[in-house]
């Protein structure tokens, strides 16, 4: 089975990886294929679009259309359920506690949560958990959930705000530490499950709906852009490249 | 706030601690008080009997019957929440992913999960997650639960079986380790949700309802054998000690 690696940084805006001043973001570019103008589902907020990432169907179908989970009526299995079903191992690492009902319980073999006001730079301590993990037990599939952007760049100071830009660059700067600890042995994949204005989001405005996509790993074309990419795409590609089934009401396609 | 440790030993019997051959289980009951006939709740399970240490009501009135988690219809403040509700910080380690719903999303500032399958004594590794947690942050309360009992000693082997009874005696050493490094700045409660009798649990069978307690800090007399104790006492004790108010509609009573 091949290994991937999806990396969420929560709220961040394709202008505001451009802008953040990390030169490994030029390097992602370079390194594989990417987005800049993905889109998320409606509405624009963490929970509904992150159970949109793991299930390929939007929140009008999967019924979490806010940041307090529902028990699906007709349940679409998501990202985790098909991997565990192919006798994947999956991780998750993850800021933000509700972020834990995008997958069933006895889908994750491994999990840790850290309140992202517990410490200061939360988003390097999940990364240096997830990083442990992959050492010792090498999982099949790893999914570190970064949300100091969103908490403590766009809600606490504003979007695009200097604040809210060295989170960002903070989160691109873990990106990097994963991807040379682990890039050879896994597929990574970067992405944000909505953007930001002012101090909020949830809305349709393309402030909140865009999201960049970054891909790294043999699967995908050094240096190109992609287009007409869905929050819905992501589960049926990694599902693809692991060679897992996706569910039949999946929405999204495969980028691969 | 005063800070509490609550240990929970899936599938431990009474007679399963007094015969582990740990001589720690003698120590435990000489530092504190202790239970060795208290009473777990109707089904015999794990998520029901949790729900019901954290939430101090019985499976038909929380409703999670099995080990499938089911939201409250009207739902009954636990334990964590009451803390996080006054300020405290809780943290979670679990060997067993359904667990992560005794608590709410949002009431948790620190958790770790890992399967009891992904390795060898998987109790030590969710221990010294739990101290290292303790060392760095010391949390208000800390939630560490033990499968490997019933699990791997239990359900595979039998209960009472000398597998099962290694598996006792090593989370009796998991207890002392959490004694000698947290004991002074912590109450430490150790408990079960239920026990078992041949391979398995569930029934109203006294082997599968008798559960022990092991109560040590100061507001807890040496060596006293406490009766009519029940699983629904728990938190009750717990928000008392921690002063965190209790529910309305919690039914059990507090022990100190």
């Amino acid at each position: 089975m091949k290994k991937v690696i999806l990396i969420s940084i929560d709220g961040m805006r394709p202008d505001g990886v451009l802008a953040c001043g990390n030169p490994y973001v030029e390097e992602m570019m370079k390194k594989g294929s990417h987005a800049l103008d993905a889109r998320t589902v409606i509405p624009s907020v963490t929970l509904p679009c992150h159970t949109s990432m793991f299930h390929s169907v939007t929140p009008e179908r999967h019924g979490i259309t806010t940041n307090t989970y529902m028990p699906q009526v007709r349940p679409v299995s998501g990202l985790a359920e098909q991997i565990k079903l192919m006798g994947g191992k999956s991780a998750m690492f993850y800021g933000w506690e509700p972020l834990r009902d995008i997958t069933r319980p006895g889908s994750l073999t491994w999990a840790e949560y850290f309140n992202a006001y517990a410490d200061e730079h939360t988003d390097g301590i999940l990364t240096d958990k997830a990083l442990e993990c992959i050492e010792k037990y090498h999982p099949d599939f790893v999914f570190l959930y970064m949300v100091e952007t969103d908490e403590k760049g766009g809600h606490d100071s504003g979007w695009m705000t200097p604040t809210y830009l060295d989170y960002i660059a903070h989160a691109i700067n873990n990106v990097k530490r994963v991807a040379e600890a682990a890039g050879d042995e896994y597929t990574i994949i970067v992405t944000a499950d909505h953007g930001g204005h002012d101090r909020a989001h949830g809305t349709e405005m393309k402030e909140d709906m865009t999201i960049p996509m970054f891909f790294m790993g043999e699967e995908f074309e050094a240096g190109r852009a992609l287009e007409n990419v869905s929050i819905l795409d992501l589960a049926p590609t990694i599902a693809k490249i692991m060679g897992v089934p996706a569910a039949r009401e999946w929405e999204g396609k495969a980028l691969v | 706030m005063k800070k509490v440790i609550l240990i929970s030993i899936d599938g431990l019997r009474p007679d399963g601690a007094l015969k582990c051959g740990n001589p720690f289980v003698g120590e435990l009951m000489k530092i504190g008080s202790y239970a060795l006939d208290a009473q777990t709740v109707m089904p015999s399970v794990t998520l029901p009997c949790h729900m019901s240490m954290f939430h101090s009501v019985t499976p038909e009135r929380h409703g999670t019957t099995t080990n499938t988690y089911m939201p409250q219809v009207r739902p009954v403040s636990g334990l964590a929440e009451q803390i996080s509700m006054m300020g405290g910080k809780c943290a979670a380690f679990y060997g067993w992913e359904p667990m992560r719903d005794v608590m709410r999303p949002g009431s948790c500032a620190f958790g770790g999960y890992i399967w009891s399958y992904a390795d060898d004594a998987v109790d030590s590794i969710v221990t010294d997650k739990a101290l290292q947690c303790i060392e760095k942050y010391h949390p208000d309360f800390v939630y560490l639960y033990m499968p490997e009992c019933d699990d791997k000693g239990g359900h595979d082997t039998g209960w009472m079986s000398e597998t099962y009874l290694k598996q006792v005696a090593a989370a009796i050493g998991n207890v002392k380790r959490v004694y000698e490094a947290a004991g002074g700045e912590y109450t430490i409660i150790v408990t079960a949700d239920h026990g078992g009798h041949d391979r398995t649990h569930g029934t109203d069978l006294p082997e599968d309802m008798t559960i022990p307690m092991f109560f040590m800090g100061e507001e807890f007399e040496a060596g006293k054998a406490m009766e009519n104790v029940s699983i629904l006492d728990i938190a009750p004790t717990i928000a008392k000690i921690m002063g965190v108010p209790a529910p309305r509609e919690w039914e059990g009573r507090a022990l100190v």
